[in-house]
């Protein structure tokens, strides 16, 4: 695999929140099945990327969201070892052409989000992001003393449009820091067009990543391949 | 990754490696990274689950206060129980070699199947070799796939897997929530539901608000199963768990439970009605495919389910003094969530590294809790939990939270630590009739004459007769006024020692003294224990003649071989186990007279006559036992606050029951005491293994103090008789 688009950015948080198998479950395609940390409990995957002119293709500077859902991997021919899978429900950005390149290229859905912007302090490792509508999220590292740490993450994605269901893989490289605490009051995410009927009100923040400031961390984003699915035994 | 307080097991769920039997590498590392806090997971037990326990620390064991095992009416290491595995292993041998389907069941099972259904209110039962797959068998068995389970969101996994494992949807509703339950419910009519509760929830302790669950699922035309395998034995009336408490048996349409909380044993039952169990014998995987419960096993839970359903006062027991354990907790601002049975949390919060250090040092000062993380709990509400058993007594539970206060709130050793240590590390030695003096009560009154007097006119006023001359010299005119008299001074020296000792700690009595222990345990009230002893000194009066004689020093074997000899004194039986090198002999006078002649003739022992008449824990002493029995079972008997060690077992029995005290206090007329193995037992349960602890004979002479002599005890002791010396080695003994 070679055809890949690198993503460079120097702002990257990624937060972990329970929610309720049954609410999640209905979001995710079969054959995908999400991952239960405990028994009826599922894992919504919320993040904010922020890039600058250039750090994508040619793409000028904007802000990214994104809202998965954790999910079993699914082992690719090869035996290559991923850490992470995922299905995206949605993203949203403040650039058209992204969200054209996430449309076609990464066969993502996008929600429109007029006006997103985010407040990011890297001091205190939060961002607050909104839209016209509205907030969005608040995600805020609990932890007080934060030590980095270099790491490369493969990571599988999974996404879904008209033409089916895709695959793809992701190489992330940089120097972040991860944490299993328990949820920031300055943590908070709102209703929001983003989460679609999910209920996220009492959601549990239980893990927060993001990247070192004045660091820039690298994505190398496959080109997502139509999922191919085992044939049933009742096939052959 | 170095942090173990960063990660948990839920995040390597989401990583996988390129083998399945390869685990990922990171989860390796974490492993080694964090051995330092999952070193607490898989402790290794050194003695048996009761209130103290040995744990390996560090591969040595070490002696700690358990608050960590499921024996929640103490019946663990019961003696019928035991005795009825024990039976079971010898008839039946160790396995059952073969599923219930086949050839694993015996006629044990299927009186333990009838046992459970009737405890719980149901018509039949079922049996399973494990907890957890009964449960999985359970669910597994009466879902298909486009059923829709709903769960309580907190219910156990086993109970998840079971309803995961036929395909069936799983929906979860909000803990305890009622109206959640509704939503549910509403949203997913149509097709076949059950609702799966349990009785009381496994590390939180809150016990299900069934009234309100059952009546949201009727109104949906849904069944209930309800998981009692934490509140079976110990809730309700008769014990059969929340269903019971609640008296909803009609409302319930299958109740399942385990057999290794209450029951102390292994395994678990499904009961309901006829069909629907006759349905899980032929689809309930985890029965029809795997070796039933070995009768051993069978056998000591039917034990155990006979003892707790003759003792209820062992539940009754239980949830007090849990109530009392989290009221104190409370008290110095422990969270212990909706806990309201025997479990409680203590609730640390989210700080992971936090629980791990706290269960180190808690072990380290002597209290052994179990650690929940996430994500086997919410992440903020990360706990150790209690386990309050019938085998703990107030002095412990005490000290468990002298050691949370110290350790966990981080506050300075609390007064009530102090105002019991003298009490928790001594031993109280009652006396029997052979201590008796004729001036022991003048003694007594000299030293306390307000007590002295006291207690002799309540002996006077219980046994309706003048005992005033007593007080200048004791002249019995009968075993029944020595034994009166015994047992009276001994109890002023008790209210003597209750002055300056508070509480006092474990006690014990030989013979005649094992009333006193009853009195000092509050199995028995004064009063009604003179006129019980002023009975067994009338029936003593009354049995056949004999004689006992004391040999000393001869070790018990040697003892046997010599009597042995001598076809005259082969008769002559042992008595009295009192030391290594001190055992008492009894039977008809003649064979006596010519063991004492035997012994002194063939050994360098020493043989001396200590009753002319009385042959007291022999077997002719049976019509004795006979006599005193009526009186034994008029008589009011109380709970008892500590442990009873009767003579006759020398096994500890908490909570025990009138018909037990009956029958211990009928055998010992005409068994063995055996005093030395009820010393040797009664340290075992102490810190340390008895190491710190200090004997203190209670009464008069120093008959007992004077058996406790190296190399056998080398432990301090005390006589109150020795009144100036016993409150110099309390002030000692306490570091005053």
């Amino acid at each position: 695999m070679t055809d890949y688009v690198p993503w460079y950015t120097d702002c990257h948080f990624e937060f972990f929140f329970e929610i309720p198998t049954e609410q999640l479950t209905p979001l995710v395609p079969a054959p995908l099945q999400v991952v239960e940390p405990r028994p009826g409990v599922a894992l919504l995957w919320v993040g904010f990327l922020r890039f600058e002119a250039g750090n994508i293709d040619v793409l000028p500077a904007f802000h990214g969201v994104t809202c998965n859902v954790i999910v079993h991997l699914r082992v690719l021919d090869g035996g290559v070892r991923l850490d992470l899978a995922s299905f995206v429900v949605r993203i949203a950005s403040d650039c058209a052409q992204f969200v054209d390149w996430a449309q076609r290229v990464d066969r993502m859905t996008v929600v429109d989000c007029p006006g997103l912007r985010a407040q990011v302090d890297r001091a205190h490792a939060s961002c607050a992001v909104e839209d016209d509508r509205g907030p969005i999220f608040t995600l805020t590292s609990p932890a007080s003393e934060v030590g980095w740490r270099e790491g490369l993450f493969k990571i599988q994605v999974f996404s879904q449009d008209s033409g089916g269901l895709w695959e793809a893989w992701v190489e992330w490289f940089g120097s972040y820091a991860d944490r299993q605490r328990p949820t920031h009051p300055d943590t908070r995410l709102a209703y929001h067009p983003l989460f679609g009927e999910l209920d996220v009100r009492t959601a549990r923040c239980i893990r927060q990543m993001y990247t070192a400031p004045s660091r820039t961390a690298v994505m190398k984003y496959y080109a997502p391949r139509r999922m191919r699915l085992a044939p049933s035994a009742g096939s052959r | 990754m170095t942090d173990a307080a960063d990660f948990s097991l839920a995040d390597f769920l989401i990583g996988i490696s390129d083998d399945p039997l390869v685990p990922d590498e990171e989860f390796v590392r974490w492993r080694r990274e964090t051995a330092w806090a999952t070193s607490q997971y898989e402790p290794v037990m050194a003695d048996a689950p009761e209130a103290r326990t040995r744990i390996l620390v560090d591969g040595e064991p070490r002696q700690v206060l358990n608050l960590a095992s499921y024996n929640y009416l103490g019946l663990a290491r019961h003696p019928q129980v035991l005795d009825a595995a024990t039976a079971a292993l010898r008839h039946f041998g160790l396995g059952t070699c073969g599923s219930p389907l086949l050839s694993g069941l015996t006629t044990l099972h299927r009186r333990l199947e009838e046992g459970v259904a009737r405890l719980v209110g149901k018509t039949d039962a079922l049996l399973f070799n494990s907890g957890f797959g009964g449960a999985l068998g359970c669910l597994g068995g009466l879902l298909r796939r486009g059923d829709i389970a709903v769960l309580d969101a907190d219910a156990h996994i086993c109970l998840h897997d079971g309803a995961r494992v036929t395909g069936a949807q799983v929906r979860t509703f909000a803990h305890n929530d009622p109206e959640d339950l509704d939503r549910v419910l509403t949203q997913t009519y149509g097709g076949r539901r059950l609702v799966v509760v349990e009785g009381v929830y496994s590390v939180f302790g809150d016990i299900v608000a069934l009234p309100a669950i059952a009546a949201v699922a009727r109104e949906h035309g849904v069944q209930v199963v309800i998981d009692e395998a934490h509140s079976v034995l110990v809730l309700g009336e008769r014990g059969g768990g929340v269903v019971d408490h609640f008296g909803l048996e009609d409302e319930v349409g299958l109740i399942y439970g385990t057999f290794s909380k209450g029951f102390a044993a292994l395994g678990g039952f499904a009961a309901g009605p006829v069909e629907t169990l006759d349905y899980l014998r032929c689809y309930a995987n985890t029965y029809v495919f795997s070796c039933g419960l070995p009768a051993p096993i069978v056998a000591g839970i039917e034990a155990a389910l006979q003892v707790a359903t003759r003792e209820p006062q062992r539940r009754a027991r239980v949830l007090a003094e849990a109530d009392w354990f989290r009221t104190q907790l409370r008290s110095i601002d422990i969270d212990t969530g909706a806990s309201a049975a025997q479990v409680i949390p203590i609730i640390i919060g989210s700080d992971r590294r936090r629980l791990y250090e706290l269960g180190h040092a808690l072990r380290r000062a002597g209290l052994f809790l179990a650690p929940f993380d996430y994500p086997a709990v919410p992440e903020d509400r990360l706990c150790f939990r209690a386990c309050i058993t019938a085998s703990h007594q107030r002095a412990d539970l005490e000290e468990a939270l002298d050691i949370i206060e110290r350790v966990v709130v981080g506050r300075p050793a609390p007064v009530r630590s102090r105002r019991r240590k003298a009490g928790r590390n001594s031993i109280l030695l009652f006396p029997g009739q052979s201590s008796f003096d004729p001036r022991m009560l003048r003694d007594a009154r000299a030293l306390w004459p307000e007590l002295t007097q006291e207690v002799v006119a309540m002996s006077a006023a219980a046994l309706d007769r003048d005992l005033s001359e007593w007080l200048d010299e004791v002249r019995p005119r009968s075993n029944e006024d020595l034994q009166v008299a015994v047992f009276a001074t001994t109890h002023v020296h008790l209210r003597a020692l209750q002055r300056v000792h508070e509480e006092g700690g474990r006690s014990l009595g030989l013979s005649l003294g094992e009333y006193n222990h009853l009195v000092h345990i509050g199995a028995l009230d004064f009063a009604d224990g003179v006129r019980l002893v002023a009975a067994r000194g009338a029936a003593y009066d009354q049995g056949p003649p004999g004689a006992m004689a004391a040999v000393f020093p001869l070790h018990l074997a040697e003892l046997e071989e010599t009597l042995a000899t001598d076809e005259r004194t082969r008769a002559v039986e042992i008595v009295n186990l009192n030391s290594p090198t001190q055992n008492v002999i009894a039977g008809e006078a003649g064979a006596v007279r010519a063991a004492i002649a035997l012994i002194e003739g063939k050994t360098l022992a020493r043989a001396v006559i200590i009753d002319p008449r009385h042959p007291m824990h022999s077997s002719r002493y049976r019509p004795v036992a006979d006599a005193l029995r009526p009186h034994l079972e008029t008589t009011r008997w109380r709970s008892a606050r500590h442990p009873y060690l009767p003579n006759v077992t020398a096994e500890p029995v908490t909570a025990p029951s009138p018909d037990l005290i009956t029958d211990m206090l009928c055998r010992h007329v005409c068994e063995p005491v055996r005093w030395r193995a009820s010393i040797d037992r009664a340290l075992r349960d102490l810190p340390n293994g008895g190491r710190d602890a200090l004997f203190i004979e209670v009464g008069p002479g120093t008959v007992l103090t004077d058996l406790l002599r190296a190399p056998w005890r080398v432990e301090p002791r005390v006589s109150t008789s020795r009144w100036t010396r016993t409150v110099e080695a309390l002030a000692g003994f306490r570091g005053h």
